[in-house]
């Protein structure tokens, strides 16, 4: 009886495991003969490794959806039935067939790569055995898991896909490393090349997991004579379609948005840094290259008005702030200050040489001043609708808290080159609308001494608490990163938020600008 | 007709409703995790990675579409339906047809509105006109690919379960004649036609790739109506007679020809493979040898015996010298060295996991093999050191892995004249545009902008840096830290060096400061010798069937023993193997024929080869790529 199982099996799909077997042997030799191929790969056995990643699963799929759903689908199972011999037996057949086919084009497709690199290759018992042995169990895990797959009917495929996904993701989060955990180490980067250890645990997990899905396919196929694998075989409706596929991209939409918001875990820490911190505030300051003496002091006294700094500036913004690292680096010049750039949730990271003669603490105040908005408001501070105030903000934050030690000379150079380029900028309170325009005719820096100007004006007609109650209320709060920042524009743009702190709209704000530079370029004391 | 398209169109529906809603998602993954404000629509942004995006999912819909489209009929038994309808099966196919291509472009307007809704909304005052035109363009040429895609799917449709292997098939065979590089390949290539060229407000259409998918997209879909026509056609079973039999005999022979033919293949292609062996030794000695020492395992022909040996009696202190170095206590087994293998062009050797490719290049003395095989043994001992880690992650540690093994090689096997030749083109490199820690850490960025072998130079310096302010005992430990959870952990490559720096307890500032100083003392070293090295511009033309590219330089600065060169390619150029280098002709142009690189859009790198001193020397000093687009 199981010889003629056997018959009928290779009746019906015959033709189906011989092209099978022959388009592996296809994808081993184009492989094999690809000249670029041959030369990027070390070792004729990364083809195997190619296609035991690639083909066998595919030709699983197709020989389970053969020998196992498409029984089940079209219900002929039942004439199997009728046969007089168990059930447990056809399916055997069935899975031996499945088994044997694979193992077949696999063994086969070693051995032509082994024969093929006979000459480049140092062949021994053990490297053999190692080969045989993880194609062989590889083989067998995929091969047991499309045969269970198979009798999951019409939610097989969308069950494989969260199964795919759901690896995909657990290893792209850091949570299970696929590459080395059993069976996907097996086919990992060394399948070819590790001749002497012999993966014990990964070749038992990977026999252990083959024997799991086996008992579960056997399980879907004999329990309650088969009929749960006859119920999951019938067409889906279209209601249970359309759940499905809701659900499974849900679960994909969900995860890509996990792996969106992943950032780095690890800490930033600087070591031998000096720390200060308070509630909110911490920062940490630290030299790049052994300082001398005389430097460290400087270093030292640095970080404390950077600290200070920093506690003054919970006054425009809520804390808490994110964390700063500030870096001496010698091999910077004096003028040269860089953002780290690292993700907003670790902080803010400024390099600069803090000893160099022509080390500007002001300037450095206002940078790190740039830098802790686009963190907190992850880069929306420099957005055209916000622009206007984060330009200037620095310059003018500094400049009234007192640390900018611009003397007058400097102050009426800034208004008379904030005035002198009034003539192209555009009317009204567009003005402020249109700040990207600006920037791009005038350039960042001359767009900034314009955004100063506004808020000098500001805290000349109305005091610098209207200064600083508009910043708070444009950057107060951390912004979150998603649409939700957008929508908060949306419902409460910066006009709003100007005439609610001010009691200005954009068209005074403006004649506001206009009076205070008609007024300062006389050279007016500010 | 009417009637009978409204009908395949109302049979489409679910997969429209599929499309749709992975267009939903996507938008609410884009609304969960950034600023709808934030997605402008910039040509060349999306020319980079984004059209990729959209030819997989425009692809999936196609294939979703089209995979039941006409075989469904016959499987779900409504075809007898349709045939006793006073219908042609043709007006029927052609129904289907007209029912697919509109609901594909339904779903490519809804993707399409999706982007130009967000690339509006992130406009702002500077932006610019929104490039409604490129847009269009780009819109037609994604409906051009779905159309044709859709011919080749129904056509492959009738193969039914087989569908999925066939078309895995078909992307494998299109990927193999890509990595060769072959302008034919390069045709039926679906990216290379969403792609046009744009520069500027001109926007270049590949009406070649157009022509040609789209031409093969028409006759699989001519093919496909004939399937169709003859879809559920009475088959005769008939056992009895002479064309019974012969019938039999044929679908036997058939089946009994696959296994002969896949052997018969596998043997004359092994023959082939063997023959081409042959033919690149010049003796044609077919006798392979084998020698084994402590640490190694070598691989060679007899006719290379002579040369071999010499450094297979040397090599064991080569391995000790590197694994010492990087405090490995063993391989755990021999590394093999095949010194027989076919390399990848102008590589003197390759590493995988404990296995060494290199040229016996008769012509080079020992010393310099040795630091071949001291270099490639680096690879080897960084892969022990990392667990795989740092192979696993190449994109952001390649540029570790080859200027650790540079640094050993120049520090314990190098000569004078090779370590100037890298400190030059370190150099070199700082004169053409700031070089920041940051930029060539991920390999894939630095190698869209500049030589992707800069990574030697400077992967070198920077681990000389770490050596000078860590010790001895620092690159070996920041190998060992790569295994811990934090830094394989890391999202991005910044935070992938910076947490392995930290905990080896070192700190990544204090590196870079020193690799920074390092490199403007070697650019003020080197300021006489770079000015015999101008930088070159220039311009592509096509004139005929020939692409050419005229240089521009100070022709007086220029060394007058440097030799002028020049890398081409229609790809993006982070995509390249192996690159080719180009000589100017008689008149200074380097002349290509258009055919070999049929895009629209060419990107070209100039660069100078300086004169090289007794034979050596491996780099040339190249500028950053251009890009121009052309007809």
């Amino acid at each position: 009886m199981i010889d003629a199982l056997i018959r009928k099996e290779f009746r019906q799909h015959g033709t189906a495991f011989l092209v099978l077997g022959g388009l592996l042997l296809l994808g081993l030799w184009n492989i094999l003969a690809n000249p670029l191929l041959r030369r990027i790969q070390g070792s004729g056995f990364e083809t195997v490794s190619f296609l035991l990643k690639t083909l066998v699963p595919i030709g699983a799929l197709v020989l389970s959806n053969m020998l196992v759903a498409a029984e089940f689908r079209h219900k002929t199972q039942l004439f199997l039935e009728g046969l007089p011999l168990p059930r447990w037996r056809m399916l055997a057949v069935k899975y031996a067939l499945m088994l044997g086919t694979l193992i077949t084009a696999v063994v086969v497709a070693t051995g032509a790569a082994g024969w093929q690199s006979r000459h480049s290759e140092v062949m021994t018992r053990d490297f053999a055995g190692i080969l045989l042995a993880k194609t062989l169990c590889w083989t067998w895990f995929v091969g047991t898991v499309f045969f269970a797959l198979g009798f999951l009917g019409k939610y097989r495929v969308a069950l494989g896909l969260f199964a795919v996904i759901g690896l995909m993701w657990a290893h792209t989060s850091g949570w299970v490393d696929l590459g080395r955990t059993a069976p996907f180490s097996l086919v990992d980067a060394r399948f070819a090349f590790e001749r002497e250890v012999w993966p014990v645990s990964e070749l038992a997990a990977t026999v252990a997991w083959a024997v799991v899905f086996t008992i579960i396919g056997f399980a879907l196929g004999l329990v309650r004579d088969a009929t749960i694998a006859a119920l999951l075989a019938e067409r889906m409706s279209a209601r249970e379609k359309a759940w499905v596929t809701l659900l499974l991209l849900g679960v994909v939409a969900l995860i890509g948005m996990a792996e969106e918001r992943r950032e780095n875990r690890e800490a930033v820490r600087l070591p031998g840094a000096m720390t200060w911190e308070e509630p909110g505030i911490r920062l940490e300051v630290s030299s790049a290259h052994a300082p001398d003496d005389g430097d460290e002091e400087i270093i030292a006294m640095a970080g404390t008005n950077f600290f200070s700094f920093l506690t003054d500036m919970s006054g425009l913004l809520d804390r808490p702030l994110p964390p700063v690292f500030v870096v001496h680096r010698p091999d910077l010049r004096g003028s040269e200050i860089e953002d780290g750039k690292l993700p907003a949730a670790q902080g803010v990271l400024m390099r600069a040489n803090l000893t160099a003669k022509d080390f500007s603490h002001a300037q450095f105040e206002r940078e790190l001043t740039r830098s802790i908005l686009t963190a907190r408001t992850h880069g929306r501070s420099q957005m055209e609708r916000w622009a206007w105030v984060a330009d200037g903000l620095p310059l003018w934050w500094s400049l009234d808290r007192g640390t900018n030690r611009a003397g007058q000379d400097q102050l009426t150079s800034l208004v008379t080159q904030a005035h002198s380029g009034r003539t192209n900028l555009v009317a009204g309170g567009d003005f402020f609308r249109r700040w990207s325009t600006l920037r791009q005719k005038a350039g960042q820096e001359p767009a900034a001494v314009f955004s100063w100007a506004t808020l000098a004006a500001l805290a000349q007609e109305r005091g610098s608490g209207a200064v600083v109650g508009l910043a708070k209320a444009c950057f107060g709060r951390p912004v979150p990163h998603d649409a939700r920042a957008w929508w908060n524009d949306v419902m409460d743009p910066p006009e709003h938020r100007l005439s609610r702190t001010t009691g200005l709209d954009f068209k005074e704000l403006r004649e506001l600008l206009d009076h205070f530079l008609d007024s300062q370029v006389g050279g007016m004391p500010l | 007709m009417r009637q009978l398209i409204l009908k395949e169109v109302r049979g489409l529906k679910p997969w429209v409703g599929l499309a749709v809603l992975l267009s939903l998602f996507g938008l609410v993954l884009t609304l969960g995790t950034e600023f709808p404000d934030e997605q402008t629509f910039d040509p060349s942004k999306f020319l980079g990675e984004e059209v990729e995006a959209a030819i997989i999912t425009m692809l999936l819909i196609t294939v979703l579409t089209g995979a039941g489209l006409l075989v469904n009929e016959e499987e779900n038994g409504t075809l007898l339906f349709l045939d006793g309808l006073p219908l042609s099966r043709t007006r029927i196919f052609l129904a289907k047809i007209a029912a697919a291509i509109i609901v594909l472009g339904a779903i490519l307007l809804f993707e399409i509105t999706q982007i130009a809704g967000l690339g509006l909304l992130s406009q702002d005052s500077a932006s610019g006109p929104f490039p409604w035109r490129f847009l269009a363009v780009e819109t037609a040429l994604l409906y051009a690919m779905m159309i044709s895609s859709l011919g080749v799917v129904l056509l492959l449709s009738f193969l039914r379960t087989w569908l999925a292997l066939a078309l895995g098939l078909l992307v494998v065979g299109h990927l193999m004649l890509q990595m060769e590089s072959t302008p034919v390949a390069a045709l039926f290539d679906p990216v290379q036609l969403v792609r046009p060229g744009v520069d500027g407000a001109r926007i270049e259409v590949p009406w070649k790739h157009l022509g040609t998918q789209f031409g093969v997209g028409l006759v699989c879909a001519a093919l496909a109506w004939v399937g169709f026509v003859r879809l559920g056609g009475r088959r005769s079973r008939s056992a009895t007679g002479i064309v019974g039999v012969l019938r039999r005999l044929t679908g036997f022979a058939l089946r009994a020809a696959i296994p002969v033919v896949w052997i018969a293949a596998l043997i004359i292609v092994g023959k082939d493979l063997e023959d081409d062996d042959n033919n690149h030794r010049p003796g044609r000695e077919i006798a392979f040898a084998r020698e084994t020492t402590a640490h190694y395992e070598f691989l060679f022909r007899e006719d290379q015996r002579p040369h071999a040996e010499p450094l297979i009696q040397g090599a064991d202190k080569v391995f000790e010298t590197v694994a010492d170095f990087l405090g490995i206590p063993s391989a755990r087994g021999r590394v093999v060295v095949d010194l027989a293998g076919p390399l990848v062009h102008h590589a003197a050797g390759q590493a995988h996991w404990k296995k060494v490719r290199m040229s016996l290049n008769p012509a080079e003395d020992l010393e310099s093999l040795k630091a071949v095989l001291g270099h490639e043994t680096t690879h080897v001992c960084i892969d022990l050191a990392s667990d795989s880690v740092a192979t696993g992650r190449l994109d952001w540690a390649r540029w570790f892995h080859e200027g650790l093994s540079t640094y050993v090689e120049m520090r314990f096997f190098g000569q004078d004249a090779q370590q100037e030749e890298l400190d030059r083109v370190s150099a070199h490199a700082l004169d053409r545009g700031t070089i920041r820690f940051g930029e060539f850490v991920v390999d894939a960025e630095f190698a869209r902008h500049r030589d992707p072998n800069l990574v030697y130079p400077l992967g070198q310096l920077w681990c000389k840096a770490l050596v000078n302010t860590y010790g001895d005992g620092a690159p070996g430990r920041v190998c060992r830290a790569m295994t811990r959870a934090g830094v394989r952990a890391a999202s991005d490559a910044d935070g992938f060096w910076r947490t392995a720096l930290q905990q080896s307890g070192y700190d990544l500032e204090r590196v870079n400061a020193a690799f920074n100083s390092e490199l403007r003392h070697l650019e003020e070293k080197h300021a006489e010798w770079l000015e015999s090295y101008p930088p070159i511009s220039g311009h592509v033309t096509i004139e005929g069937a020939e692409i050419v590219l005229r240089p521009q330089y100070e022709i007086s600065r220029a060394a007058s023993n440097a030799t002028l060169v020049a890398r081409l390619t229609d790809r993006r150029p982070e995509e390249l193997i192996e690159s080719e280098f180009f000589l100017p002709e008689n008149d200074g142009c380097i002349r290509v024929a258009r055919n070999r690189f049929p895009g629209a859009t060419i990107r070209f790198q100039w660069g100078w080869t300086p004169e090289r001193k007794d034979g050596a020397g491996r780099f040339s000093l190249f500028e950053k790529w251009e890009e121009a687009v052309v007809r």
